[in-house]
């Protein structure tokens, strides 16, 4: 290969280093999804002109009630534990949120957030436990699981008053009024009961802890925030299905009984104008509702709904059933139930997971992670925030315009009989013949335009575009389904299967021999077979020598002499090969388990672990590894440089890099290892410098590089950014792997590794690299920084040769290089994310379209972005600014000045000739 | 994993046991020609060191921000916010006082920026740009560029001197001859004839000298003195 010509190439083609994302394509070749993830109704405050949740994620929001679009997210991961937290409304304009820290359970962060905007209102840290409950009645009034009730001030936040709970009691609730704060308890020998403290004072009213029952079991608190009556209910053992309610807005606080007509796994109680109605989930999962009069101190019966497999609720007074296709609304009067509306809404097929409703709103969750808002007109909008818990992601090649209809049909048309296949051929030109007017029309369009990017691809079809930017992107989530985004569409469902392992839960997703068809593998075994371009379920399996209690980790994949051997990798250090067969001869692979890289070979079917690469002291902690991507290329096996020498490039397909920090010392490692020999390479120290060892080490392989990144204090304060180039030699034109393969058994010389460390202006939290087609183009580094942005980082500025401290030489221009500069990043026009706010991203995945200059890029992890970049500019597309019009209007004005001087210069040349000057 | 946490807990603790300050600041919203900005409720100050990372979201007043329960010790912070660049400050939390110093990304940690004033006030330098933004067609654009006014002045140069050489009388049109032939080297004098490949290739230092009838200079009128 003419390396020569390559490097020429490279230096044309990289010229200018200035790139941006152009004005005009932001938002045209690109696209973001925003999610909330997964809601948990009792985080959810629905209402018909708002609706508030703080999900699964971290993420409190406020959605708009019409749309369903996010007006505002803050991502709480660093001050919110969800599972530890109470959203409710402090008042008609502000949201309060009361969570558990997730540094320190016992420290509790609440926070009064403006609901329209966003904004904070006020927040306080409290120690004294994680919140047990929160109740507002004009102040916020809040109790602690360390056994302390807090009054707060609306408006600033500020603790107006503590009480502290007597020895022994363990907090379940509060309740407050505008006089009196009512604290639910429990105590060891006397069992379920509340304190009375005084709203102003923040004193016991009365010394007394009220026993409202000794052997109360499970309690549920039913709070309206002043829409009703607040109710406490309990059941008690050994009395049947009895329930015990009481009223904790009475003062008497008298105690009535109800009994369910039959036996139930759950109920939830609410207080209606009349009296209580409690919905109960059965032990077969349906549920029914019954309905209940005060009358003469007694709650009596006046109504109930059969039990359904429909999701039942009461909201506001009124009762909402969910079955089948429809949303009914019941009002609660004291003559039992009466169909107030029915509603037929269009809801997923998926089974039902939640209803929560309010006066005429319902959110529906559903297992499938799609959540529905209802009102009584219909479906309002539609989320599935499924998308926001992703496993794993792979882009699927869409077919080639024709190519179905054209490889089989030449085929015949080869080995038919001569007449026949001239008949044929006859027959296809014909049926090819009614696309014509439509090629016709395409191909001036496009000749006007100039247009090539912009040929509308059906969003229906499976086809890719001109260029193959469309792909699909196949998303396999935690709730088990699979969704198919279309790239060329913002990243519209292109299809969406739930439940594809038939409830077990998906581990990875891989591409089949054929790369429209894909593996999923599940935990507990399952295999399923899919289509990638339909989503249809081909084939179902499940694997069968299993070990007792072993579960799938990870799916692993080998090629072996061009056949690809797709494994599933168990807990128990066992592959188990998905297409019955297994390669013929061993394989190795490599692990990181237990805080050390374990090296295996599988050989005859058994897998025999080969080696193991320890840590140097055991407090350090092993916080990424990354190997080189096999699909990556490398287009020479040498780097040019100015005098014409070469510099043999490194590109051994077995690295593996680790990355590890030390918690005591506050430093950070990395090595390279050979992931079958299991040979250290190289390793690198980062002493003394404070790394933010929580934060951790981010690194990414290219060809013959390691790039990483890593937060520290010393001797300047911020994101490092490291480049180990490895070369076969420091000496020129020496290569010690030419005309032989090298194995890593044999004892190669190790890599000649020259480094730089560049100061980058925010904290990395991922590293990924771009691939292209051929490997021609430049590779870019892309980052995912902690503000919520993706940026790229060229490689060629990270390069350990640049000249430190002088000029580059002319020789060192012609390689491309350009002075040291320890920053990099600076220009924001490296964000390729640009105003999208691209929340919690964990992952970025690459890959090329049918153009050597463009790849794709994929990030996701809580949101989902998808855009194109063109490392070394797009060389082989027109440009945009390209003005054919301009163009044409040039060769136009040359003919008309053609035809106007040609006979003023024939009639001057004839005179010259003949000496006639006039 | 486990005992990581744990040690991070027990930092955390014992970072309690010792103190906890507050920090107050706000971004300064005016700008210099009576331009007031507004700061989206996603913009985030940052306070960080290797040992802790605090947040701080922007308040109702859309300006104002406050850090709660921030432990004493040197600190960076930093702003994410989508619109605007802000500068990077260095806060000083310790028990008697708050000391914020400007810092400049590079610099060693040792070395303090000026000292800033504290509440801590942080003006953004400018609206961040994340685009590049493509040149139309501009026919006033092209008049300035001055390959185009040389090309046209030449062109016309071509009308125009064949008119001034006829308007000459002969004496003098011989002497200007005379003087060109002797000022004006042949590389220059037959720009027609000049050798691009073989140049390149470094083989001769210019162009062949032998000038073919069929070569007319524009610039210098040439054929005008060879008469069949």
């Amino acid at each position: 290969m003419n390396v020569r010509a390559i490097s020429l190439f490279f230096i044309l083609v990289t010229a200018s280093c200035v790139r941006a994302l152009f004005a005009d394509e932001a938002f045209v070749v690109d696209w973001h999804i925003a999610s909330i993830g997964s809601i948990d109704p009792s985080r959810a405050l629905v209402s018909p002109d708002s609706v508030a949740v703080f999900s699964e994620s971290s993420v409190l929001a406020s959605l708009d009630p019409v749309s369903g679009t996010i007006r505002w997210r803050h991502r709480l991961d660093e001050s919110a534990v969800p599972q530890h937290s109470h959203l409710i409304r402090l008042d008609s304009s502000a949201l309060l949120l009361a969570a558990a820290t997730p540094a320190d359970a016992s420290i509790t962060h609440i926070a009064a957030w403006v609901e329209d905007s966003g904004y904070l209102v006020w927040d306080a840290y409290l120690s004294g436990g994680a919140p047990v409950g929160v109740s507002v009645a004009g102040d916020v009034y809040i109790l602690l699981s360390g056994g302390k009730v807090q009054r707060l001030s609306r408006r600033t936040g500020s603790e107006l008053w503590e009480y502290s709970l007597p020895e022994g009691h363990s907090p379940v609730d509060i309740v407050a009024s505008k006089h009196s704060v009512s604290v639910i308890t429990r105590k060891q020998d006397k069992g379920l009961g509340y304190f009375i403290v005084g709203a102003e004072s923040g004193e016991l009213a009365s010394d007394i802890f009220v026993v409202m029952d000794k052997n109360a079991a499970a309690v549920s608190v039913s709070k309206t925030e002043g829409h009703g009556l607040d109710i406490i209910s309990w059941t008690v053992p050994g009395e049947g299905s009895t329930i015990k309610v009481a009223n904790l807005s009475d003062t008497a606080m008298s105690v009535y009984t109800i009994t369910p007509k039959s036996t139930y796994a759950s109920f939830f109680l609410t207080s209606t104008s009349t009296g209580v109605a409690v919905t109960l989930t059965g032990l077969d999962g349906k549920s029914w509702a019954e309905l209940y009069s005060n009358s003469g101190g007694k709650l009596i019966l006046v109504g109930a709904t059969s039990p359904t497999e429909s999701a039942i609720a009461v909201g506001a007074g009124k009762l909402f059933e969910l079955s089948k296709g429809s949303i009914s609304r019941f009002a609660l009067g004291s003559d039992g139930e009466k169909v107030e509306s029915r509603t037929e809404v269009a809801l997923p097929s998926s089974p039902v997971e939640f209803l929560t409703c309010s006066l005429s709103a319902c959110l529906v969750g559903f297992k499938n992670g799609e959540y529905v808002l209802a009102t009584i007109t219909g479906v309002t909008w539609t989320r599935d925030e499924s998308i926001a818990d992703v496993i794993s992601a792979l882009f699927v090649e869409l077919e080639e315009e024709g190519e179905s209809s054209s490889l089989g049909e030449v085929l015949f048309e080869e080995n038919a009989a001569p007449l026949q296949a001239y008949i044929h051929r006859v027959k296809r030109h014909w049926n090819a013949l009614a696309g014509l007017p439509q090629y016709v029309i395409g191909f001036f369009q496009r000749f006007m335009s100039g247009d090539y990017d912009a040929v509308p691809v059906d969003p229906n079809s499976t086809v890719t575009d001109t260029f193959g930017f469309r792909k699909f992107i196949v998303l396999a989530t935690t709730k088990g389904g699979l969704r198919a985004l279309d790239t060329a569409h913002s990243g519209a469902f292109a299809w969406k299967v739930d439940d594809v392992l038939e409830s077990d839960v998906i581990v990875g997703i891989v591409h089949g021999d054929a790369k429209d068809k894909l593996y999923v593998v599940g935990k507990f075994g399952t295999v399923a077979y899919i289509n990638a371009l339909t989503g249809k379920l081909m084939a179902i399996s499940k694997i069968t020598d299993f070990g007792l209690g072993d579960k799938v980790e990870s799916v692993v994949t080998f090629v072996d002499d061009g056949v690809l051997y797709i494994a599933a990798w168990t807990a128990h250090g066992q592959l188990h090969f998905l297409k019955g067969s297994s390669p013929a001869k061993s394989v190795y692979f490599s692990k990181v388990i237990d805080n050390a890289v374990v090296g295996y070979i599988y050989k005859e079917d058994r897998v025999i672990p080969t080696w193991r690469f320890t840590l140097p002291t055991s407090s350090y902690k092993i916080t990424s590894f990354a190997s080189r991507d096999p699909e990556d290329k490398s287009v020479s096996v040498g780097r040019v440089l100015g005098d014409r020498s070469v510099l043999y490039k490194y590109l051994n397909p077995h690295i593996l890099a680790v990355a590890a920090v030390n918690e005591d010392t506050k430093s950070a490692a990395i090595f390279l290892i050979d992931d079958v020999s299991g040979r250290l390479l190289y390793s690198s120290f980062h002493d003394d410098e404070v790394v933010d060892t929580a934060a951790g080490v981010k690194l990414v392989i290219g060809e013959h590089w390691v790039v990483y990144s890593y937060w520290s204090e010393l001797a300047t304060r911020g994101e490092k950014l490291v480049v180990l180039d490895m070369y076969e030699s420091d000496i020129r034109n020496e290569r010690w792997s030419k005309g032989q393969n090298f194995s890593s058994f044999t004892e190669t010389p190790l890599p000649f590794v020259q480094g730089q460390a560049y100061l980058f202006p925010e904290h990395i939290t991922s590293l990924a690299v771009s691939r292209s087609r051929f490997g021609i183009t430049n590779r870019d580094i892309i980052a995912t920084l902690d503000t919520a942005q993706i940026a790229v980082i060229p490689k060629r500025l990270l390069d350990a040769r640049r000249p430190i401290n002088r000029d580059p030489t002319n020789e060192e221009k012609e390689e491309g290089l350009v002075k040291y500069d320890a920053l990099v990043g600076d220009d924001k026009r490296f964000i390729i994310s640009h105003v999208f706010n691209v929340v919690g991203t964990k992952k970025t995945i690459c890959t090329p379209a049918s153009l050597e200059s463009t790849v794709l890029v994929f990030a996701y992890g809580l949101d989902l972005f998808f855009t194109r970049i063109t490392p070394s500019q797009p060389f082989d597309l027109l440009s945009k600014s390209f003005n054919k019009g301009q163009l044409l209007l040039t060769i136009f004005a040359l003919m008309v000045g053609v035809r106007f001087t040609g006979p003023m210069v024939r009639r001057k040349q004839l005179n010259i000739r003949w000496g006639t000057q006039k | 994993m486990l005992r990581w946490n744990l040690i991070l807990t027990a930092l955390f603790l014992l970072a309690h046991a010792v103190s906890a300050y507050s920090l107050r600041g706000f971004l300064d919203s005016t700008v210099a020609n009576g331009l007031h900005l507004t700061f989206s409720p996603t913009t985030e100050v940052i306070l960080r060191s290797a040992a802790a990372k605090y947040k701080a979201y922007i308040r109702a007043d859309g300006m104002s921000f406050v850090f709660l329960n921030v432990t004493a010790g040197s600190y960076a912070l930093s702003v994410n916010s989508a619109e605007h660049v802000f500068p990077t400050l260095r806060v000083d939390v310790a028990e008697s006082d708050v000391e914020v110093f400007l810092t400049h990304r590079g610099n060693e940690w040792d070395f303090k920026g000026p000292r800033q004033p504290y509440p801590i006030e942080l003006k953004p330098f400018s609206p961040v740009v994340y685009y590049q933004y493509r040149e139309g067609f501009n026919i006033l654009k092209l008049f300035k560029n001055p390959m185009l006014i040389i090309s046209l002045l030449t062109l016309g140069m071509v009308f125009v001197l064949p008119r001034i050489m006829d308007s000459l009388d002969p004496e003098q049109l011989k002497e200007i001859q005379q003087q060109q032939a002797k000022s004006v080297p042949s590389a220059i004098a037959n720009p027609m004839n000049f050798d691009v490949a073989s140049y390149l290739a470094g083989k001769s230092s210019g162009p062949s000298a032998s000038g073919s009838s069929t070569s007319q200079s524009k610039t210098a009128g040439g054929p005008r003195s060879r008469k069949p």
